[in-house]
């Protein structure tokens, strides 16, 4: 009797203290519940084809591509479609295999990447490029091998190195000139134990020759005896471990995209050192014997851009209300939303700027804590599991709350968080259809710095090497404050107009919410302030993409090439040029170099004949400092124009 | 008995009794303390209007029925009163006159005398023949409405009772050469019926003349008088311009509920607005037409006025921050404003800041004020009992208790005597809050005005909802001001249609030609809740913008101090009309006075600037020739001159002084002589 009154005693002592574990457990799970992971649809890089009607072919190798990066090489040889978007505008891509005579024939400029030259096919190519280069074209070949080494190139005798710095960079002023001679490196280069015959410097690193070029009859060889893939790649898309995998700068702190920059000197550099090593190499050094006509990057002209992108994970105030300001400054800049719990009050927010604000884009929340990106499971009020919602769900949600009338096609990490595998957050995003992501951002102490090399958009690529159908537009200023934000955001744009540079600005358009602060006010409207006394045009991510989409579908080629006169040893001394342009788009300017390999542009018309007759543009014609190089810009307008260019000694 | 085992073995559960027992103290106290109980306000301590200061003289006289009788209905209301707030603004100082008490002596002194409605009423026969008398030796009077005894007196017909509706005005002539007063003034809603005139024998351009008409008839008619002039308005302007100054209440005195969530007791003080165009309205219709009137008696006798702000001020900037319910975010403004030299009023509520935050904004030389919560809006300042931070029962605390916890709290900075409700609410009862404000000894009060956006279906909000931008004092149901300040708040970053384009260009238009104050009010949670470029940028630009359109950047207080300065300073004039000679002593007080309702009043007082003296720039037609102060001739063409350009303003540094102002003839052209015939 006695031990079942005890155990009946330590029955109801256990039924009570379980009881109050129970509750206890539930009530931290509550507060702290346990998270599911969503499972996120995802897509690969492929290869992509461009098939713009411009002058300059880009040959790559899909398939060499995916060879090199399974025997661990980083391969990156999609940065040359990158570059010539950037600074050309129109550009056409070709496999190796691809390759004919006829596709030349329509070709004023040829690239050989790394990745096609690596091929035994390219080899066989060889005659084709000699019969191109002899009718006056430009090929540049990209660390060229066997006979292509052998017929154009230097020795390469010195075999791979890797470089500590470039140590001369010729034919541009200074401006251009110093920061390229900073610029880290993060490429290798092929050593040779003499220059090619007659061949022009243009970049050495360590005291070598890395960019050269000959000219050969009429046209021209270019040799780039460095993985400029990889140099620009690493710069713009950042640096994962040797694993592959990303780790935080700091031990213990999420993972940021910042974490991501390739060196620790890359975080506050004030010059975008992909921008200007892209301008160079396409302007400078392919450009060097043939007019590298192209189309000017910033709409009607402006001489830089200023990007403007917002976020808001609160939905308290007006999301978009730094949007609508800008919008009466005639900017459709993006701001970028996040889902929320309450779908119907976050849609009457956003509705009250829609129609007066720019454009609507996807935050895509990440953080554990946010409610919106969960949902939550439970009883009776108390809700221990949550499961964190996908990107689709989240995309959903903000689809909800924007409307149908606006489609969303970017998408943003919330504060530029990033994911241990660095290249996950664009597998999602393609998979779902973005089209661009303001993800990339500074490191947050400093908040501003050209950390990725620029503030334009650049296609990222999976380990393979492969594009993603999507764009990043690094951002360069985050959220600035500190008592040096006007002034610095103030100078990045001078700076921008100056060197025909894009700026990009993000600002928090609930950051104001827990005290309007007057430092971080003022640096934006800075920004805006400058960006019009500087006549640098302003607008989002989503706009500046639609620009650029449609400057890359643009014509803008050769249509005719004659050499007027040329010295007694055969050097042309007076070249004409016909080139045909086709825009459905107003806005869009072509810009010839002033000055061709000792030639100097004397007339531009609107007209197609060798007499002389024709529209004369002159009036038309602005003058702009072009990578550190006088150029002429002529705005095109809709529809067809032909244009003729004569350059003379 | 058998027990039950658990209760036989009860000293063994001691540990799971007293963690059931404390768990479920717990749970109680924490559902009494979010459920608690709340007491009935108390009713605000309520008092009568205040009346009129004694001894206060001026050279224009007002007369009024000062029978203290509460009116039963809005029909009866007595606004007579609304010439003293128009005199005291336009003039600087009027004499009062009892109806009942007026004689030829009491008026011989006067150099203008205004007779509004309800006194002209009270008056008999006798009485409206002195005034007869005075103006056929010269007297310039203002009838309102003139009833039969003083129709017959003047050699007219007017007749209210046949009047007509009218729906618009359609002309005013005022003698401003400059500003666009006759085209804003009959853009005014007016609504209102005007007296069946007939002028009999007088003839236009001869001895009468019509400035002001409506679709219905003329609104005023000027009279020559023997050696004087008349002049009769023949609609009821003065309960127009009270009522759309101080708001108009339906019958019952009642306003308009806007907010049934609030209750019955609260409304919109914006419900009050005589009309819907008032709501969105960038022009002060009350303080032009009152200023133009008065300009059309300069044109038979000029008269000295003080002006309206220290010096030559043209207009002036009360820069408010409402905390708005959010007091995280008050402190902010007081911070930057430190930072950059500049100061402005918060208004907090009683149980929003703390102390320390309170000593804050104090510290950084911003004017603290009260943010009165009115019975039934939610989140009120309450007092509560309880043990520990377990609060079982609240009540919310009245308007004078609301007063005395923020003094207290604020101190050693206040104390607060000026208030502003809180999200643009009001009594419903319309003299509810006068009473209540009175009753609590508050100087000044800022509620009248926009109400936030989310409050009102974002129906745009701003500019002059009370037709004016200067302070006056409300009036009682018995036709007596109260003793408090009202200035409506004409910008509210929280109402809809605030924009800084807006805002610059009301400012403007103070500087250049209202010489209104602009209280513009930036609140605590806009960048919250309705966060735009402007509200910010408003708010940092506008006492610089101030500065550059020589606007006063002042406070609440401040101001009390200028207005008690200004309305003892004595001006007295002569005007020699064969010569053009207008002569003016100006007799400024060195002492402050020593009744007040501000603890440091007299202090400010003494400290406060004086304000210019403006005399007419012009006299039929004709500029001023020459001018001395203390004489010495002064350089014209550096005097400034009000926007409008009807008066000259000398500043006043010397306290008392003494100006002589003389007018140019005017050309009389030769008659021509009948020529010889040949």
């Amino acid at each position: 009797m006695k031990i079942t009154r005890r155990l009946q005693f330590s029955g109801v002592r256990l039924l009570f203290w379980g009881f109050a574990v129970l509750c206890g457990g539930l009530y931290l799970l509550d507060r702290n519940p346990v998270t599911l992971q969503a499972t996120e649809a995802t897509v690969s890089g492929a290869m992509q084809t461009r098939a713009g009607l411009g002058d300059v072919l880009v040959v790559l190798d899909a398939e060499e591509m995916v060879r090199s990066s399974a025997a661990g090489r980083f391969e990156r040889s999609w940065s040359w479609v990158d570059a010539i978007e950037q600074e050309v505008g129109p550009v056409r891509t070709a496999q190796t295999s691809e390759l004919s005579a006829k596709m030349l024939e329509s070709t004023a400029f040829v690239i050989v990447t790394q990745s096609s030259n690596a091929t035994e096919q390219m080899q066989r190519h060889l005659g084709l490029l000699e019969g191109f280069v002899s009718r006056g074209g430009t090929l540049l070949l990209e660390i060229p091998q066997g006979a292509l080494r052998s017929t154009f190139a230097a020795d390469g005798e010195g075999g791979w190195r890797s470089p500590r710095a470039i140590t001369a960079v010729d034919r541009v002023t200074p401006d251009v000139a110093v920061p390229l001679l900073k610029m880290p490196l993060f490429t290798r280069f092929v050593g040779s134990t003499r220059p090619p015959k007659d061949a022009v410097s243009f970049i050495a690193m360590d005291g070598s020759p890395v960019v050269y070029a000959t000219r050969r009859g009429d046209g021209a060889v270019v040799v780039v005896d460095f993985d400029f893939g990889s140099q620009v790649s690493a710069l713009q898309q950042g640096l994962p471990t040797s694993d592959g995998r990303l780790e935080p700068r700091v031990p213990g702190d999420a993972l940021h995209t910042s974490d991501l920059i390739a060196a620790p000197s890359l975080a506050t550099a004030t010059a975008p050192y992909a921008d200007l090593l892209e301008a160079y190499i396409v302007h400078v050094a392919l450009g060097f014997a043939s007019p590298m006509v192209a189309l000017w990057p910033f709409p009607g002209g402006a001489p830089g851009a200023l990007l403007s992108s917002h976020d808001a994970v609160s939905y308290a105030g007006r999301p978009l209300w730094m949007s609508a300001h800008e919008k009466t400054l005639d900017a459709r800049t993006t701001t970028f939303l996040a889902a929320s719990t309450y779908p119907e009050a976050a849609h009457a927010a956003v509705a009250v700027d829609e129609d007066v604000a720019g454009q609507s884009a996807m935050l895509w929340i990440t953080s554990p804590t946010h409610a919106a990106a969960h949902k939550r499971f439970g009883f009776f009020g108390v809700e221990p599991v949550q499961e964190r919602l996908s990107f689709a769900d989240q995309l959903r949600s903000v689809k909800a709350i924007v409307g149908d009338k606006y489609a969303i096609r970017g998408a943003r990490t919330e504060g530029g968080s990033w994911m241990r595998d660095p290249f996950a957050p664009y597998r999602v995003m393609a998979a779902q259809q973005m089209r661009y992501s303001v993800s990339y951002e500074p490191l947050p102490s400093t908040g501003i710095g050209f950390g990725f090399g620029t503030c334009q958009p650049f296609t990222p690529v999976d380990s393979n090497g492969l594009p993603f159908p999507l764009l990043e537009v690094p951002v360069c200023a985050a959220n600035p404050s500190g008592p040096n934000a006007k002034a610095d955001l103030t100078k990045m744009v001078q700076d921008a107009a100056k060197g025909g540079w894009a700026v990009h600005v993000l600002t928090g358009a609930d950051r104001f919410e827990q005290a309007p602060n007057m430092a971080w006010f003022e640096a934006w409207q800075a920004a805006l302030d400058e960006a019009r006394r500087q006549r640098v045009w302003v607008g989002g991510a989503g706009e500046f993409m639609a620009f650029r989409k449609q400057r890359g579908e643009t014509t803008l080629r050769t249509s005719q090439r004659k050499v007027m006169a040329r010295t007694p040893a055969g050097q042309p001394t007076d070249i004409f040029f016909v080139f045909e342009a086709q825009t459905k788009r107003a806005g869009l300017s072509a810009v010839f170099p002033r000055r061709l390999d000792g030639l100097r542009l004397v007339e531009a018309r609107r007209a197609a004949s060798l007499d002389g007759r024709g529209e004369r543009i002159s009036t038309d014609v602005k003058e702009l400092n072009q990578i550190g190089r006088e150029a002429a810009m002529i705005p095109l307008q809709e529809g067809f124009t032909t244009l003729s260019v004569r350059y003379k000694k | 008995m058998k027990r039950l085992p658990l209760f036989s073995q009860r000293r063994r559960f001691g540990v799971e009794l007293t963690v059931t027992v404390v768990a479920l103290l717990v749970m109680v106290a924490a559902s009494v303390d979010a459920h608690r109980f709340r007491l009935a306000a108390p009713q605000d301590r309520i008092a009568a209007p205040r009346g009129e200061r004694a001894g206060a003289r001026g050279e224009v006289c007002l007369v009024l029925d000062t029978q203290p009788k509460v009116a039963a209905s809005v029909e009866a209301w007595n606004l007579d009163a609304q010439w003293l707030n128009a005199l005291e603004q336009e003039v600087g100082t009027a004499t009062v006159i009892h109806a009942r008490q007026l004689s030829r002596s009491a008026i011989e002194t006067c150099v203008w005398l205004l007779v509004p409605a309800r006194a002209g009423a009270a008056m008999d026969a006798t009485q409206v023949q002195f005034v007869r008398g005075w103006m056929e030796d010269g007297g310039l009077a203002v009838v309102e409405l003139p009833t039969a005894a003083w129709a017959e007196s003047l050699g007219i017909e007017a007749d209210l009772t046949a009047g007509k509706q009218a729906a618009r005005m359609v002309r005013f002539d005022t003698p401003a050469p400059r500003g666009g007063a006759r085209a804003e003034i009959i853009k005014a809603p007016f609504s209102g019926v005007v007296a069946r005139f007939n002028p009999k024998d007088r003839v236009v351009g001869r001895d009468l003349s019509m400035p002001w008409e409506t679709d219905a008839g003329p609104a005023a008619a000027i009279l020559t008088v023997g050696k004087g002039k008349a002049m009769v308005w023949l609609t009821d302007v003065t309960k127009y311009l009270a009522m759309m100054q101080q708001g108009r209440p339906e019958d019952g005195f009642r306003l308009p509920q806007r907010r049934p969530e609030w209750g019955r007791e609260t409304t919109l003080s914006a419900a009050s607005v005589t009309s819907s165009d008032m709501l969105d309205n960038q022009i002060p219709y009350a303080d032009l037409l009152e200023r133009h009137l008065l300009y059309l008696l300069d044109l038979d006798r000029p008269i000295p006025r003080l002006w309206l702000y220290p010096g030559t001020q043209r207009g002036a900037l009360i820069a408010t921050h409402s905390e708005a319910g959010d007091p995280r975010r008050a402190g902010f403004f007081a911070d930057w404003e430190r930072q950059h030299g500049l100061r402005s009023t918060l208004f907090a509520a009683a149980d929003g800041l703390s102390p320390e935050e309170l000593a804050k904004v104090g510290r950084a030389k911003g004017e603290l004020q009260l943010e009165w919560v009115p019975r039934g809006l939610p989140h009120p300042p309450t007092q509560r009992w309880g043990i520990g931070s377990f609060s079982f029962l609240e009540r919310p605390l009245s308007l004078q208790e609301q007063l005395t916890r923020l003094s207290a709290d604020a101190l050693p900075y206040g104390p607060a005597t000026a208030t502003r409700t809180r999200l643009g609410s009001w009594p419903s009862a319309a003299l509810g809050g006068f009473d209540a404000l009175e009753g609590a000894g508050v100087a000044f009060d800022m509620s009248l005005g926009p109400a936030p956006s989310w409050l009102t279906n974002n129906t745009a909000m701003q500019g002059y909802l009370f037709g004016t931008g200067y302070p006056f004092r409300p009036i009682g149901k018995d036709g007596v001001r109260y003793g408090l300040t009202e200035l409506p708040t004409v910008v509210s970053d929280a109402a809809a249609g605030y924009s800084l384009p807006r805002l610059k260009a009301m400012m403007r238009a103070s500087s250049e030609g209202h010489h209104t104050i602009i209280s513009a009010d930036w609140t605590a949670v806009t960048m919250v809740n309705r966060p735009s470029f402007d509200a910010l940028a408003g708010w940092r630009d506008a006492k610089k913008l101030a500065g550059e359109l020589e606007m006063w950047v002042t406070t609440p207080t401040e101001w009390l101090a200028f207005a008690q300065r200004r309305s003892r300073v004595q001006l007295h004039s002569t005007f020699a009309r064969d010569q053009g000679r207008l002569v003016v002593e100006v007799q400024a007080p060195t002492e402050p006075a020593q009744a007040s309702p501000q603890a440091n009043a007299p202090t400010a007082e003494a400290a406060a600037p004086l304000p210019a003296v403006a005399v007419p720039a012009r006299y039929r037609g004709q500029p001023i020739r020459e001018l001395l102060v203390n004489g010495q001739p002064q350089d014209l063409t550096q005097l400034p001159l009000s926007g409008d350009q009807a008066l000259v303003l000398v500043p006043n540094t010397l306290g008392s002084m003494r100006l002589s102002v003389l007018y140019a003839q005017p050309v009389v052209e030769p008659v021509p002589t009948e020529a010889p015939a040949p």
